[in-house]
């Protein structure tokens, strides 16, 4: 996995925890992105998905996707979708 | 009229729950007691007007329809909405009873907890007459979005709001979830058709999707009404197993426009469920609803009268003339005023073949997942930030919520850009509800000219 690309998604997710009041910068592929795991809800991954469109010029919801966990969003980028 | 609809419930199925929230479950015959004491513990408050700043609850619920059964006016408020924006706008629509489950406290208002008013009526249940003497019918009024950023209230008659509520054949009995906040439009729609088919309804103790999931699964539920937004994310987060586990029957969509791709998923992840899809407005209320699973509606509405509404298309944009409408706006004019009662929605609409599709908002508003925000606010937010010269606020497009709020950042002089983001995020972090705040905030060097009206400058 990219770790320039891991750490961009998960300075994206700090921000957007920080936007709610929560602080937190560590992440792991594996942690889930919702109310089970990181705690977002459709504000916030719809930040999220701005965030990564304005970054990559393309993100997985845009993209019909509806991406569980972090290593998910990676994988998207890995797997060449935006294109 | 709504408390009435509780008491022929109580009457005709007293043992049915007719809500069910995280702390309790209360019986319709139960509810109509409650309803009678909380009516005359609100009464002796002698207040014209009612406030409600809470989240949703059985109690809330209840001490809603007391307001009604007592005779008074009842706005809810937004429970997100800051305080600042509170004393504002009460001291605008004036003074009354504010009831609420915070320790919140506005100038203009007499207030008390939702809890204390709660458990002063259960220790003094009505055992005989559930009747309270009322002078008027109580109004309800719903908070919608002015073109000054500041709310407007629209004021309607409970039996106007009930009567614009398609009914259904088969209704009666069901198990219902209250998704939206009950001062949304659509939450109060929900309630009184609950009540009118009397069916349970269930509310969930927190909105996120875990927690809603295991309510519909717990309690079995078979009605849900909700936003595109609310769906997108229902229907992207249920598992295989929780969907073979749920019950539903009815699908509800409404306060924004559904999309083709979302009507195609929520048909293949819940074959068995009735889609329906409800155009409503603040002003002109429930206006027609579409059950034939595709976006838009047929342009054959535009020749006929759809349930309490006719339709015409002027200029790209939808208008609607209803014989029920609002009564008025609250401490404000209706300036609405178009020619033999047609009101102008702001929705842009284009006909294609036999359909008619939604494409945007005439207006600036930005809906949000079903939540209109005026940019105007924001903007004022923003402007007030040191360091900041010029703004803009717009919608931009979300895969999630149809549209979030997006802020263009002009800076002064000599200012940080970086330092200037912080404070913009935390200004509006203060002062914006979550579906307000900018989600996107770029910082450019110099705002779009083309259409001066959208940049906003300080001093100008």
């Amino acid at each position: 996995m990219p770790e320039d690309l891991f750490a961009k998604i998960c300075a994206f997710l700090t921000q957007v925890l920080k936007a709610k009041g929560v602080e937190r910068s560590v992440f792991r592929p594996e942690d889930r992105l919702y109310e089970d795991g990181i705690g977002l809800d459709s504000l916030d991954a719809a930040t999220l998905a701005a965030m990564l469109d304005n970054e990559f010029s393309a993100d997985p919801y845009n993209a019909g996707e509806f991406p569980e966990t972090v290593g998910q969003i990676v994988e998207f980028y890995i797997a060449d979708k935006a294109t | 009229m709504i408390s009435a609809l509780l008491d022929s419930f109580a009457a005709q199925n007293p043992r049915c729950p007719v809500l069910i929230d995280a702390r309790t479950t209360i019986s319709a015959h139960d509810a109509s007691g409650l309803v009678a004491e909380l009516a005359e513990q609100i009464k002796r408050r002698k207040q014209d007007r009612v406030y409600f700043y809470a989240a949703n609850s059985a109690h809330l619920i209840l001490g809603v329809i007391a307001t009604e059964a007592a005779g008074l006016q009842c706005c809810i408020l937004n429970r997100q909405s800051p305080r600042e924006e509170l004393v504002t706008l009460l001291d605008r629509l004036g003074a009354g009873l504010f009831v609420t489950d915070s320790n919140v406290a506005v100038p203009a208002a007499q207030g008390v907890l939702l809890d204390d008013l709660a458990r002063a009526a259960q220790e003094r249940p009505r055992l005989k007459s559930h009747s309270v003497s009322k002078e008027q019918p109580g109004t309800i009024v719903v908070l919608t979005t002015g073109t000054t950023g500041l709310p407007k209230a629209a004021q309607y008659t409970w039996d106007r709001l009930l009567g614009k509520i398609p009914a259904r054949e088969g209704a009666n009995g069901k198990q219902w979830l209250l998704a939206y906040p009950l001062n949304h439009f659509a939450g109060l729609q929900v309630l009184l058709a609950a009540l009118r088919d009397q069916c349970t309804l269930v509310i969930p103790e927190a909105s996120d999707f875990r927690t809603v999931i295991d309510s519909l699964i717990r309690h079995e539920v078979e009605c849900v009404s909700g936003t595109p937004t609310f769906w997108r994310m229902l229907a992207a987060r249920i598992t295989d197993e929780d969907a073979q586990r749920l019950k539903l029957e009815q699908i509800t969509l409404g306060g924004e426009a559904s999309d083709e791709q979302l009507l195609k998923k929520l048909k293949s992840r819940f074959p068995s469920a009735a889609i329906t899809q409800v155009y409503a407005t603040t002003e002109a209320g429930t206006c027609f609803a579409v059950k034939d699973g595709r976006p838009g509606f047929p342009a054959s509405y535009l020749h006929r009268r759809v349930g309490n509404v006719e339709l015409k298309i002027v200029d790209g944009e939808l208008f609607v003339r209803s014989s029920v409408s609002m009564i008025g706006y609250v401490a404000e004019a209706d300036t609405m005023g178009e020619a033999e009662n047609w009101r102008a929605t702001g929705d842009l609409v284009e006909q294609s073949g036999d359909r008619i599709f939604f494409r945007g908002r005439k207006t600036e508003v930005i809906n949000v997942g079903g939540v209109k925000v005026h940019p105007l606010k924001v903007e004022e937010t923003v402007l007030r930030v040191p360091g900041v010269s010029a703004v803009r606020v717009y919608g931009a497009p979300s895969p999630i919520t149809g549209q979030i709020v997006a802020c263009d950042i002009e800076v002064e002089e000599g200012a940080i850009a970086d330092t200037v983001r912080e404070m913009t995020q935390s200004a509006c972090a203060k002062s914006l509800t979550r579906y307000e705040q900018p989600r996107q905030l770029r910082i450019v060097d110099r705002l779009e000219r083309r259409n001066e009206k959208l940049v906003r400058r300080r001093n100008g």
